[in-house]
């Protein structure tokens, strides 16, 4: 999906101070915040943000 | 599909890390003022001019241990037991004693009696049987409390 980090964190409703950090794996975001960025991306939770195969 | 609601312009991690902050500087002053009462009980100040501090202490302190107790949340690092209560208990009783004995001797420059340091003693003592009670109340409240959550977290997960 072609959507920046900034549009992403505007659609959510969070800063992209927050965004970034959940990229960066420095953050964990709570499930009500992985679902709205979910709906935003048209992604399922396991898809965005379930554990990669090896 | 905004995230955000209500008035809060922080978003969730922004909010936590304010959390973070606050508390950090709740236990900030909370320390820094029992260290002051300490220091201002040592030189001598009378409990009528402590009692600022001290009503400041006790509201901050009745707060933590009332909340806590009522969402069932005692330490992280402990839970209380018999043991811990009897351990715990006697911080206060020889921080007491401590000042007592300091601010008698050292500061006030009284001779070391038998008298005196038997006052101390039994004090101390005392202070150490009401900090034991006290926490054993506590502790039977939180085993009940506890209890009661789970009891009625378990039922809704039903």
């Amino acid at each position: 999906m072609d959507i920046t980090q900034k549009e992403l964190a505007e659609a959510v409703g969070v800063s992209r101070q927050t965004m970034n950090a959940i990229e960066q794996g420095d953050y964990n975001p709570t499930i009500k915040l992985c679902r709205a960025i979910c709906k935003v991306l048209g992604k399922s939770l396991d898809e965005l943000f379930g554990e990669e195969e090896n | 599909m905004k995230y955000k609601k209500s008035n809060n312009m922080l978003d969730e991690m922004q909010d936590n890390k304010l959390l973070k902050i606050e508390e950090f500087g709740f236990w900030l002053v909370f320390w820094v003022l029992a260290v002051a009462v300490l220091l201002q009980a040592l030189m001598g100040t009378t409990l009528k001019e402590l009692m600022g501090e001290l009503a400041a202490l006790s509201a901050a302190s009745v707060y933590i241990v009332f909340s806590g107790l009522k969402n069932g949340l005692w330490t992280r690092k402990y839970t209380p037991t018999f043991k811990t209560n009897v351990i715990t208990s006697l911080i206060p009783s020889f921080i007491f004693g401590a000042v007592n004995a300091v601010r008698a001797f050292v500061i006030l420059k009284k001779p070391i009696e038998l008298g005196a340091t038997v006052r101390i003693a039994v004090m101390c003592v005392g202070v150490y049987i009401l900090c034991f009670a006290i926490m054993e109340v506590f502790r039977c409240v939180y085993k009940k409390r506890r209890r009661k959550l789970d009891d009625i977290e378990e039922e809704e997960g039903r």
